[in-house]
């Protein structure tokens, strides 16, 4: 460093006894010459000491854990167990839907068959159990928006209840 | 032979968290960094080198901020305002109630500057002056030359300072 060149980050090193001999010699000769330098060894002087005097924080209880590991596609056995509850809901709702009482929301298509409920995992029976309810809130011809949306509501609740529990 | 994250969580657990809460400056997305970090322990992520338990620490749990910082570029969302209650967590300090209470204040004073901070900076700062590494295992945890690592430390407590207002000068 010549002597005129302000030293600038050396300064924080300085305060740190990241600089070897020499380097603090001359820092130290040219702060005494430099009000500039000067000010401003005193400036990250005490931004350094504010933060070297902020508090260690105790860890709120339960945090020093590892994190769940992140989910795999492929999971766990129990969401086998949601597959045949959703399944069931899935199959009940089915045979409801095809009892012969015209509904408009069957417009919307057939349930999903319960086969492919189980094999396409939680997703896709928590679609068909969806389906199921607005099939279901068409029969007996008494569907009004409110109570069909309600209903599916209650049933997307439930659903989503019992996928929460084993996700 | 790498520690155990059980042996971490109980050597280590106060300086992990406050240098995640430092990090992050909101108790939820420090958990997660602590809890990422503890899992990374847990399946031996990160050459452990005896001896430098905080270093080694500080380098995994910089790889973690930073992974997050990329996500949430890709991904903005709002940050949450700060947890009122943190001030309640912060360790009291043996002077006495009014003092504990002054030190929390002025310790969200400080904390809102770090997270204006730019992450550059940010992270050269806390793992300088909260985690307490030397510059050479900054530059190792930061995967920048030393030379980049004074520059960043020195910047960041200026923009500090000037953040501050000058109350602390």
């Amino acid at each position: 460093m010549s002597p005129d060149a302000h030293p600038g980050p050396a300064l924080s090193a300085w305060l740190d006894g990241e600089v070897d001999a020499a380097e603090a010699a001359s820092l130290a000769s040219h702060t005494a010459a430099c009000p500039a330098c000067a000010l401003e060894l005193e400036e990250v002087r005490a931004a350094r000491s504010v933060l070297r005097g902020l508090p260690q924080v105790e860890p709120p209880p339960g945090v020093l854990r590892p994190a769940a590991a992140p989910r795999p596609v492929r999971r766990r056995p129990l969401v086998g167990a949601a597959a045949g509850v959703a399944l069931l809901l899935a199959s009940g709702a089915a045979l409801v839907a095809i009892e012969p009482v015209p509904s408009p929301a069957q417009a919307l298509g057939p349930a999903v068959p319960p086969a492919t409920a189980s094999r396409a995992g939680p997703t896709a029976s928590l679609l068909s159990v969806r389906q199921a309810s607005v099939d279901r809130s068409g029969v007996g011809g008494t569907t009004s928006t409110a109570r069909g949306s309600s209903t599916s509501a209650r049933v997307r609740h439930a659903a989503a209840r019992v996928v929460s529990l084993i996700g | 032979v790498a520690p155990t994250w059980e042996e971490v969580a109980r050597t280590h657990g106060r300086f992990l968290y406050t240098v995640a809460l430092r990090l992050t400056g909101d108790p939820e997305e420090a958990r997660d960094l602590v809890q990422d970090v503890l899992l990374r322990v847990q399946r031996g992520l990160g050459a452990y080198r005896p001896g430098n338990l905080e270093g080694w620490l500080s380098r995994i749990t910089t790889n973690v901020f930073l992974d997050d910082v990329r996500r949430r570029r890709r991904r903005p969302v709002d940050r949450l305002p700060a947890d009122p209650g943190l001030a309640d967590r912060v360790l009291p300090s043996s002077a006495g109630a009014d003092d504990a209470l002054e030190a929390a204040v002025l310790s969200a004073d400080v904390q809102r500057a770090i997270d204006a901070l730019p992450e550059e900076y940010r992270l050269a700062v806390v793992l300088c002056d909260v985690a307490g590494l030397p510059y050479g295992d900054i530059a190792e945890a930061l995967d920048v030359p030393v030379g980049t690592v004074r520059s960043r430390i020195h910047r960041g407590r200026a923009l500090l300072r000037d953040a501050l207002g000058g109350r602390e000068a």
